[in-house]
């Protein structure tokens, strides 16, 4: 089985965001850049198919700027065979232009699966998935918890309000991971080591214009400061009438 | 309530006002513990805003003779905070701020009752960090840090709290305030009752304000995972980081016994025969950690390790340092007796120690956990039973009686980061010299005649 899994370059979870004097960027300087946490389920989610069949091929597909390839080594060395980064310049490119890039290249190749996290961890669009999906004209199966092949068909299972919801779909097809999906693995040092030595296929395709823009990037609002009332007793008619009048809390 | 001691409570109401004194049972109730299996329940508890309101509480103390047992927020592990003899506990509850972060000059003034974690998130904010770590320091505060002088995971690489308090406000037994070390980044006018007063168990004076260094926070950490076949191999392992110029912000281990109870909890499968599991991390800049990262896991396949995994992102680290940080409760999940001990020896030693603690298990019908931080030579040794009753009790005491002669026959020290407090004062005699012990109880008397601060910690 051949599968593909589109990861993205994210910076770590715990960095704190500094906003660029443009306001419409963010400072990259001093970020860790890592794997986006929902496309490690989605690779982790690859290995596990590919481990249980005994064959296929787990191909990574990013695009992004020269430094993302340290998050395609790190996939690499979870497991991943071989790699393509489609090289773009560090400016803001909408998911639609992403996914057209993508689907530009996926369109020449094989696969039976094809993985995305559900989203990315900075922008949160959740769009490039379902795009990628409709550009090629595959089913596209979004948020899945749970991945069952078999027969040529794939059996999902979707977190819902409330409930779950589980899918059948034809192969090929498109799926997003959400976390549940698995446990990613860690990497291994010989994996890190054997995946510096491989190469990564590096593509050049011409990427639309964005048709979204950011206009501004701000912090969100700080919290206003409490107030206190009062201590006891005493405090509690006025709280309430506070609360009632002014915080409209009741 | 004894008639002395209502006076003392009306008059302390009538001084630092009603609300900062309580003597209900519900509050008295959630003072009466620590991180030990000891409760005592006190006869007050003061939780005052102010460094005058504490002047005051120990000026009527004084006059009234009553017991004050400062305490932080009651994580510790030797009863140091325990109102063993009645007496009021004095909590910090209400004076947990940042008072100042200095960027220019490096320096943070803090009150006592912060919250450990709470300091290295609003220093994270600026770039800044505070490195001394407790496995608690998510619930401790740095007042209880520093009677405790408490260490850490990252104090291997860079000290443990005593190295990063430049001076303090201290409140004396007979209510007078005095101010111990410095401001600045050094100093070294007369005796050192900074250094005198970190890690007395607050049986001295009662912190109300600390200085601390701080320096910046690292810019990238990387978290190795590896897994060993024996204990030589991991000390020869740090002697080849060394003689790489490698030195790693933290090299923490756990044992088979550890190491069992852990497979099936972490998602890794653990080779059969590995005896030792080391969690080592590097920090630093990204560019120079990455090749750190590469030798260093060359130097651990060299001596044999089996495997090397990598935390490369915070969520990963988090992942890892969770079964750390939860290691005791995991044990104390699993067995019915768990005594733990925190001894230090010589880093070469730890293979003796830990052949000696297997040994002593057997011999007591134990079974030993041991983990902690490896390259302090700091071992968090723990005996073990399925069963506890008085029987069970009695041998853990002599068990550990035999740990203690075996850490001090290595060279070692009886506590690296817990301190005395009440669980390890019949072994304190085994350590100091009797001339040594009677300068420090003259210490205690020149602060406290009365005996009102704290009384019955680390000796009687």
């Amino acid at each position: 089985m051949n599968i593909v899994v589109c990861a993205k370059q994210v910076p770590d979870t715990e960095t704190r965001i500094k906003i660029a004097g443009d306001k419409k960027s963010i400072e990259t300087a001093d970020i860790n850049w890592i794997l986006n946490p929902y496309d490690e389920f989605a690779v982790e989610e690859a290995l596990q198919i590919k481990e249980k069949l005994g064959a296929g091929k787990v191909t990574i597909l990013s695009l992004g700027p020269e430094r993302s390839v340290s998050a395609i080594r790190s996939a690499l060395a979870m497991g991943a065979d071989d790699a393509i980064l489609i090289k773009t310049s560090d400016e803001y490119h909408d998911s639609l232009s992403t996914a057209k890039a993508l689907a530009e290249v996926l369109k020449d190749m094989e696969f039976d699966l094809l993985l995305f996290g559900k989203q990315a961890v900075d922008d949160d669009n959740l769009q490039v998935g379902p795009m990628v999906a409709e550009l090629l004209g595959l089913p596209c199966v979004t948020s899945i918890i749970e991945l069952d092949l078999q027969d040529g068909k794939a059996v999902a299972r979707r977190e819902i309000e409330g409930g779950a919801e589980v899918v059948k779909t034809q192969m090929p097809a498109v799926f997003t991971a959400d976390k549940g999906l698995n446990e990613p693995r860690y990497p291994a040092l010989r994996g890190i080591m054997m995946a510096k030595k491989k190469t990564i296929d590096e593509k050049e395709v011409a990427i639309d214009d964005s048709r979204i823009s950011i206009v501004n990037i701000e912090y969100p609002p700080s919290r206003k400061a409490g107030k206190i009332v009062g201590e006891g007793a005493d405090a509690v008619p006025e709280l309430v009438k506070l609360l009632r009048d002014e915080a409209k809390a009741i | 309530m004894e008639k002395n001691f209502t006076q003392f409570i009306e008059e302390l109401i009538q001084q630092i006002g009603e609300k900062h004194v309580y003597t209900d049972e519900e509050r008295r109730e959630a003072y009466n513990f620590d991180g030990t299996d000891y409760r005592y329940l006190p006869e007050a508890v003061v939780e005052p805003a102010t460094t005058e309101q504490i002047s005051k509480l120990m000026k009527l103390a004084t006059k009234y003779k009553i017991a004050v047992i400062p305490r932080g927020t009651g994580t510790g592990l030797s009863g140091g905070a325990l109102a063993t003899n009645g007496g009021v506990i004095l909590s910090f509850l209400k004076m947990n701020k940042i008072i100042e972060i200095d960027e220019v000059n490096m320096t943070a003034r803090v009150q006592p009752g912060l919250i450990n974690l709470h300091l290295h998130e609003a220093l994270a904010e600026k770039g800044l960090y505070y490195p001394p770590d407790p496995a608690s320091y998510d619930t401790s505060s740095i007042g209880g840090n520093i009677a405790e002088d408490a260490g850490g995971p990252h104090c291997y690489k860079y000290g443990t709290t005593r190295d990063y308090i430049l001076g303090m406000e201290v409140v004396l037994p007979n209510g007078e305030i005095i101010r111990t070390g410095v401001k600045t980044r050094k100093g070294v006018v007369g005796y050192d009752l900074n250094n005198l007063i970190i890690s007395s168990e607050g049986t001295l004076g009662i912190v109300t304000e600390a200085v601390l260094r701080l320096i910046p926070l690292p810019q990238n950490i990387m978290t190795m995972l590896v897994f060993f076949p024996n204990i030589e191999n991991v000390i020869a392992s740090m002697t080849g980081f060394s003689k790489n110029r490698i030195v790693p912000g933290t090299m923490e281990f756990m044992d088979k016994a550890c190491v069992d109870l852990l497979r099936g909890r972490i998602q890794f499968t653990i080779p059969d025969e590995t005896q030792v599991l080391m969690i080592i991390e590097l920090d630093g800049e990204s560019s120079e950690i990455e090749k750190q990262m590469e030798t260093a896991g060359e130097i651990c396949f060299e001596n044999e390790a089996f495997d090397v995994f990598l935390a490369d992102s915070s969520h990963k680290r988090q992942g890892l340092w969770d079964v750390r940080r939860s290691f005791r409760e995991i044990i104390k999940e699993t067995v019915k007796y768990k005594r733990a001990e925190d001894v230090v020896v010589p880093i070469s030693k730890i293979p003796e120690l830990l052949a000696g603690n297997y040994a002593i298990a057997e011999k007591y019908d134990f079974v030993s956990y041991n983990y902690g931080h490896l390259g302090d030579g700091n071992v968090h040794a723990n005996m073990t039973n399925m069963v506890k009753n008085d029987d069970v009790i009695r041998r853990g005491h002599h068990a550990f009686k035999e740990v203690f002669e075996l850490t001090l026959n290595l060279g070692g020290t009886i506590s690296g980061e817990h301190g005395i407090g009440i669980t390890k004062k019949p072994y304190l005699g085994m350590e100091l010299s009797e001339e040594s012990i009677r300068i420090q109880k003259e210490i205690k008397k020149i602060f406290d005649p009365l005996n009102i601060l704290n009384p019955g910690k680390i000796f009687d």
